[in-house]
């Protein structure tokens, strides 16, 4: 998934922070679409996919990022 | 580097959590917020600075025209033919108006970060990384270390080992 410009050894580095510092109990409780699409952004760092996924505009998708403790790694 | 800027919905949600988010207006006389850019902010704190610095004029609104349009959309499709996280319509409208008129454009979306590199384009992109580290090498702000930390628990965003690498590099020159 999400195939990019960043060396696979970016990517690694990227998805193991966002792994690590998500709330996974606050994740798993959220309704089905949210904690689909943050898992998403966890495992690929696509910001815009998660967020069309969510269903929610871009400035609330963030907000649940927020919520969630998963950082914005690029 | 131009002295004007556009920025993307994805800059400008983060960096408006930035207590040093002021240092934006001085490291730029003008940055453009095109209309789709500002339909995507909806919460506060970002909602309420744009609307501040817009008021102030130190940001303006940025219409599309049919060109810059066609010139965005084109580049949404080329993104998808490439190996490039989603480039959706605001920041390639951005990133359209960079190649126009020479304006830094500001985005942390890692589709465009990465757009100049594996679309070939002429444009520049920064994230907040590049607009701090920017900010500090001007002066406008002391401690480089402490202020991306300050940015990362802010913002709730993280910069990766080769950016701090690239810091503990500029840090020890000086």
């Amino acid at each position: 998934m999400g195939a990019c410009m960043e060396s696979s050894w970016d990517e690694v580095e990227a998805r193991e922070l966002r792994r690590r510092y998500a709330n996974w109990q606050f994740i798993q409780q959220l309704p089905p679409k949210l904690r689909a699409a943050l898992i998403y952004y966890i495992e690929t760092g696509d910001l815009r996919r998660a967020q069309q996924l969510s269903g929610l505009d871009l400035d609330n998708f963030r907000e649940l990022m927020r919520r969630a403790r998963v950082p914005l790694v690029n | 580097m131009s002295r004007e800027a556009i920025a993307d919905s994805s800059f400008l949600i983060d960096w408006s959590r930035y207590s040093r988010r002021e240092v934006l207006t001085r490291l730029f006389n003008v940055v453009h917020v095109p209309e789709s850019v500002l339909r995507e902010i909806q919460l506060p704190p970002a909602i309420d600075w744009v609307a501040e610095k817009l008021a102030e004029g130190s940001f303006t609104l940025f219409t599309e025209t049919p060109d810059i349009e066609a010139k965005a959309r084109e580049l949404m499709a080329l993104s998808r033919s490439k190996p490039l996280k989603a480039i959706d319509y605001p920041e390639a409208v951005c990133l359209a108006a960079g190649l126009r008129f020479g304006y830094v454009v500001l985005s942390e979306n890692g589709g465009a970060y990465f757009a100049p590199r594996v679309l070939g384009l002429g444009v520049v992109v920064w994230r907040a990384f590049e607009t701090i580290v920017e900010a500090w090498r001007r002066g406008l702000l002391q401690d480089l270390v402490d202020e991306l930390r300050r940015y990362e628990q802010e913002a709730v965003h993280l910069f990766r080992r080769r950016d701090w690498e690239h810091v503990w590099s500029l840090v020890g020159m000086r």
